[in-house]
């Protein structure tokens, strides 16, 4: 096997095989520590605020959101964009970064893809529940007239988004559980007490890391990945159709797919930062997750940054080329209307900020790095915000020109997903490996590792 | 009949087990499976694991997967009951079938592709494995020969620690065991 020398290496310490197990095993082995304690303790609170916030809309009607007559979708839309983007970049570093064979989404992957699953959880919630009547959800699936509705539209955005959305759930998961697989029979085989020696044993599917499982598994892994790559870039495009579809100015563009897309990649690798910036403190993982991986992230958030900004350049551009008033009066109103001000937090932070990691030094320093990931996310926010409340406040007709302002319901459901967000983090760090323990073996340098200096000296012996 | 007696090599280092399964195959020896924390890319070269089918069954999931929303979609909106949505026929409108086909694709492809990974490698939840050691998956490497079918276990076990064994164990497991060929 060829290993570049010049190449630094992805993992620092000088780890045996055994090591690695070691310190990614550590926190599942070891009980929970303050920190994890207090971090899940306020997740669940927030958690419990979703599921009120959620009872007391189910309970008293839509009419306690701020949405209205002429802005039909807002925040909860917003949000749900906003975490449906979000879990893109799991599935960008598990599926397309393992295609182009990039070496860094190894010691990454893993918390990537929980993110992935957990934050299509969190966008669920808001469309089941702008429905209103949350009961008829299965409305929306293709059942027979006799269920109560007629066969479902197939010519609507909104039931592909349905397709795609429950597809890249359940891919995801799948594809996150088939990583974890091996991993879990290495938790299984050291753990010590009965309870979670049957518990792993139960999830680890009777793993015995065989030459021939191992072969088939990665290519199934391959298989995977080729297929979610396609399907990560449709999910988005899809979700932006349920914009572009429709004939509502600033909506109506061709743009919108790659754009949305490369919007979803930006901002999900602005949460994989903020995540690990904090796990890898937190755990001690700096030796799996190096500056240099948080180098190769920032990288990824400069260019889709880039990308996205040229996206809303170019949107103006052709607003103001077509010649279309309608459309250019709704590109004037992001900019110079009443949400000015979401505008241009949205140009600043997605545009100019992430420009900043164009000077090596800065995407090399932890701290700074979170500060920038958490004005990645604002930004993004604000875009979808931006899409969908300016374009619709304004419409066609002047008498029903309207403001949108959130109740306090949808803040309490907003900030809730946050809890469901991170409450499930916290048991996933607990109950499995946040890093992929065999992936991470296997990228290890044959030559550089602790066993090589013992086969080294008996090939020398032998040479003699 | 399973094999159910092996001597089986334990190394700590994904080279020399690579080479000890080469050193094997020359001397006319079988290896009959390695065990390995990690996929050792060659090993499985070196022990004369055939190559895969699962490729190829999955693109047929895929097309399974493809025909299957085409034709429950044109059922639906063409042939069962047309709707006519805002003065547009919904009858047999392929291009708007291109995204629920898409998806019905992928999904079919991942699931069908796993479940039949995990029955061909008789993976369920519940089995509890058979191993040679409990670090297997974590820092060991074991390479297995069914020895009933070998009469020279001197020679395999000097071959083996010749080629960097840390020890060589004999090792019978139950009728039923879980080690698949």
């Amino acid at each position: 096997m060829f290993e570049a020398p010049i190449r630094e290496r992805w993992i620092t310490g000088d780890k045996s095989y055994g090591q690695i197990s070691d310190d990614i095993c550590r926190p599942i082995e070891n009980p929970p520590t303050k920190a994890w304690w207090g971090g899940f303790t306020l997740s669940f609170i927030f958690f419990c605020a979703l599921v009120f916030g959620l009872t007391y809309s189910v309970w008293n009607g839509l009419g306690t959101w701020g949405i209205n007559k002429t802005v039909g979708w807002a925040w909860d839309i917003t949000n749900f964009v906003f975490w449906i983007g979000i879990g893109h970049a799991g599935t960008l570093i598990s599926a397309i970064l393992l295609l182009f064979r990039q070496k860094w989404r190894m010691s990454i992957n893993r918390s990537a893809e929980a993110m992935t699953i957990f934050a299509v959880m969190c966008a669920g919630v808001f469309p089941i529940f702008h429905m209103g009547r949350v009961w008829n959800g299965f409305w929306c699936l293709p059942l027979p007239n006799n269920f109560g509705s007629i066969w479902v539209n197939f010519s609507s955005p909104l039931l592909w988004d349905v397709f795609a959305i429950s597809t890249y759930f359940t891919v995801s998961l799948f594809f996150w559980y088939m990583g974890l697989i091996p991993d879990i029979a290495t938790v299984r085989d050291r753990a010590k007490t009965k309870m979670t020696k049957f518990f792993y044993n139960l999830l680890s599917m009777g793993w015995n890391g065989s030459m021939r499982t191992w072969m088939r598994y990665e290519i199934v892994c391959l298989i995977l990945a080729g297929i979610s790559t396609p399907l990560v870039l449709s999910v988005h495009t899809i979700v932006s159709f349920d914009f572009a579809t429709s004939i509502v100015p600033g909506w109506h563009t061709t743009i919108f797919p790659p754009y949305f897309v490369a919007g979803a990649i930006f901002s999900g690798f602005g949460m994989v930062l903020t995540l690990l910036v904090i796990a890898r403190k937190v755990m001690k993982y700096e030796d799996y997750i190096t500056i240099n991986h948080l180098d190769a992230m920032c990288k990824v958030v400069m260019l889709t940054g880039t990308i996205v900004g040229c996206a809303y350049i170019t949107e103006f551009f052709i607003a103001w080329y077509s010649g279309v008033e309608y459309e250019q009066y709704a590109f004037i109103n992001r900019a110079t209307g009443p949400y000015w001000w979401a505008y241009w937090t949205m140009m600043s932070c997605n545009l100019l900020a992430p420009q900043v990691f164009w000077f090596k030094k800065l995407r090399r320093h932890p701290n700074f790095i979170f500060f920038m990931s958490i004005i990645v996310n604002i930004g993004m926010w604000f875009e979808r915000f931006v899409i969908i409340v300016t374009s619709l406040h304004r419409d066609y007709l002047t008498s029903s020109w309207i403001m949108y302002y959130p109740t306090w319901v949808e803040v309490c459901i907003f900030l809730g997903t946050f809890g469901l967000f991170f409450t499930c983090y916290f048991v996933f760090c607990k109950l499995m490996p946040t890093i992929s323990i065999a992936e991470t073996k296997a990228i290890m340098p044959l030559d550089q590792l602790p066993i090589a200096k013992k086969r080294m000296a008996a090939e020398a012996a032998h040479a003699h | 009949m399973k094999p159910t007696k092996f001597i089986a090599g334990v190394f700590d280092d994904p080279v020399l087990i690579t080479r000890a399964a080469r050193k094997l195959r020359e001397s006319g020896v079988r290896v009959y499976d390695a065990y390995t924390p990690f996929s050792v890319h060659g090993l499985d070269k070196e022990i004369g694991i055939k190559h895969t089918r699962l490729g190829i069954a999955a693109f047929l999931f895929g097309c399974t997967g493809f025909c299957l929303a085409l034709w429950m979609q044109s059922y639906m909106s063409w042939s069962d009951w047309p709707m006519d949505v805002g003065g547009k026929p919904n009858t047999f409108v392929v291009p708007t079938y291109v995204p629920v086909c898409f998806e019905s694709t992928v999904l079919c492809t991942a699931l069908l592709t796993i479940f039949t990974f995990w029955i061909k490698s008789k993976m369920f939840h519940g089995v509890v494995p058979d191993l040679f050691d409990n670090r297997q998956t974590s820092d060991l490497f074991i390479l297995a020969i069914d020895s009933d079918s070998h009469k020279n276990h001197s020679a395999i076990e000097g071959l083996l620690k010749e080629q960097g064994a840390l020890e060589v164990r004999h090792k019978e497991f139950g009728k039923n065991h879980t080690l698949i060929q």
